[in-house]
């Protein structure tokens, strides 16, 4: 049996799981109706406020429905010995991984295209290179989905990821609104700043930074969550 | 290494470490296709070890390992297809239905059994034998602890795999269910799956498996059928000490009629003797007895069973404890 399958079977698992947790429905849908009303009572106006706006959507969805939702959901299901169950089956690691975290992904995706949607209709600021802002978007999702698994590697416990969690999300909300200030290339290869230029350049928005550092600083972040999961990472719970 | 078709499992030298410590140290293994094959062992032993290394799901630190012709490790997935796992500790989807969960399973499964929209004869079957079938729409996290064992039990094994491993499959039933799970294991017996099975349950071992293995801190200590683990072990006389006689003028005489067997007195007037050959000893037993006028009440003779070669070992365990 092909991966593929097996990542579809288990996501679509997952995906029936996040389904019937009326919490996790309701932020989800809570978050960019949120975001929304921030875009729409903030007064600022041009393209600096758009990719400033932008940069922080694409920053808190990513870490906080990706990156603190995968942390937590592969933390719970290797605590439920769920993780266990499917690695007693044919379901290849990879699969395993894809599975439970896809649907996250994809829910992040969803919510930051309601958003976008949202803002096109009601007419705010048009990105002058619009795929800047989809490399922002994917690359920050990519990172947060490598660096949640790789901090679930060294969580042991549901409770514990409220506090394993905070470091890399603040880093990644922190870099977001650090960038502008730092004025600096380097920035790039923090979580965050890559996100900044990506976004500034969606919009023209003269940057310190380039598209080549912004997706270095990705590729990064989503090589230490990886080389975390892979070195550190625990099938059930230490006993 | 591969294995020769006769045999699903085979292990030679078998090794696993925790850092420095060596919980399987150097184990032979050859389990037949087609038999029941039990795992035993005290605590400690490295029985859960050695299940999850023949499951594929921790490396061997040393030694050979072929299940059913691979390396169940570094070759998990041409062996995995035709495996069944029944985990010591049931891993749930909390969330799902039992009917969900089993098409998952079935889904996750290259059986030509879990084509999509179908759900096969062996899993309705298993259902119902364990008593689970109008269990169907019941959200697994509502499931009794019996009733997750059953269902884990299912999953194991509606693919009809070739090699199933039970780890303590009865653990927490109550005895309808373990003697339903009793049956549905000897089916899949007589079906040809090889199965190994590791228990608590000493009886479980001796009323299921073709040959036993009891492990002892990571050795195998002893291995075979029921018949061979107990064939040099005594059997047991007992009976209750005349009145008219002292226990140092039984132990005399008995060491006089049966010979320098172990005697031992216990609860006061009991009398409990090892032999190695009960006909010869109960017939002298019965002649002295007779001859001396002395009757000897409640007497049974029992024949050595797995729960004394455990004990046996067991008590070797203990004895090297209190050295350390």
């Amino acid at each position: 049996m092909s991966t593929a399958r097996q990542t579809k079977v288990i996501a679509r698992t997952e995906w029936k799981l996040i389904a019937r947790n009326k919490t996790v429905l309701f932020s989800a849908t809570l978050f960019p109706l949120a975001l929304t009303a921030l875009y729409l009572i903030q007064d600022a106006e041009g393209p600096m406020a758009a990719a400033g706006l932008t940069s922080i959507m694409v920053a808190i969805f990513s870490s906080m429905t990706v990156y603190m939702t995968v942390t937590l959901t592969a933390v719970s299901r290797r605590q439920d010995l769920y993780l266990k169950r499917l690695r007693s089956g044919e379901s290849s690691d990879v699969a395993i991984f894809a599975g439970i975290t896809l649907p996250t992904a994809l829910l992040c995706l969803a919510q930051m295209i309601v958003v976008v949607v949202v803002l096109a209709i009601i007419g705010f600021e048009v990105p002058v290179e619009p795929w800047w802002i989809v490399a922002a978007a994917l690359g920050s999702i990519v990172s947060c989905l490598a660096m949640g698994l790789g901090t679930a590697s060294v969580t042991p416990n549901a409770s514990a990821a409220q506090m394993t969690t905070v470091p890399y999300f603040l880093f990644v909300i922190g870099s977001v609104f650090a960038t502008p200030f730092a004025d600096s290339q380097l920035m790039d290869l923090t979580p965050g700043g890559a996100v900044v230029t990506f976004a500034r350049l969606a919009f023209d928005v003269p940057t310190p930074g380039s598209a080549l550092t912004a997706a270095a600083g990705l590729v990064i972040w989503t090589a230490v969550g990886t080389e975390m999961a892979r070195r550190f990472f625990r099938w059930e719970p230490r006993s | 290494m591969t294995t020769t078709p006769d045999f699903a499992i085979q292990a030679h030298d078998l090794r696993c470490a925790y850092g420095d410590f060596e919980a399987v140290r150097g184990i032979d293994l050859e389990i037949r296709s087609g038999e029941m094959f039990a795992l035993l062992g005290t605590n400690g032993a490295g029985k859960t070890t050695t299940m999850e290394t023949l499951e594929g799901h921790r490396r061997a630190d040393g030694g050979t390992l072929s299940v059913l012709g691979h390396d169940p490790y570094t070759e998990r997935p041409r062996v995995r297809p035709r495996v069944g796992i029944m985990l010591q500790e049931s891993g749930f989807a909390g969330e799902l239905t039992v009917a969900e969960t089993v098409d998952m399973w079935l889904a996750l499964s290259s059986s030509p059994l879990g084509e999509r929209g179908r759900r096969p004869d062996t899993a309705v079957e298993a259902m119902e034998r364990l008593d689970l079938a109008d269990r169907t729409d019941t959200r697994v996290v509502q499931l009794s602890g019996g009733q997750k064992r059953r269902l884990d039990l299912v999953l194991a094994t509606i693919t009809r795999p070739d090699l199933v491993f039970l780890d303590e499959p009865t653990t927490g039933l109550d005895p309808e269910s373990r003697r339903r799970t009793w049956d549905l294991i000897e089916t899949l017996r007589g079906s040809g799956t090889t199965i190994v099975l590791t228990t608590h349950y000493l009886e479980e071992a001796e009323r299921l498996a073709d040959r036993i293995a009891i492990m002892h801190a990571g050795r195998i200590a002893v291995e075979g059928t029921l018949a061979e683990l107990v064939h040099d072990r005594p059997t047991q006389i007992s009976f209750r000490r005349p009145a008219e006689l002292s226990s140092a003028d039984i132990d005399r005489a008995l060491r006089t009629v049966v010979g320098p067997q172990r005697l031992e007195t216990v609860a006061g007037d009991g009398v409990v003797l090892d032999v190695t050959d009960a006909q010869q000893a109960l017939g002298r037993l019965l002649g002295w007895a007779d001859s001396q006028g002395h009757r000897l009440e409640n007497i049974t003779v029992s024949q050595a069973s797995l729960s004394d070669v455990f004990a046996q070992i067991a008590a070797g365990q203990q004895k090297q404890e209190e050295l350390v």
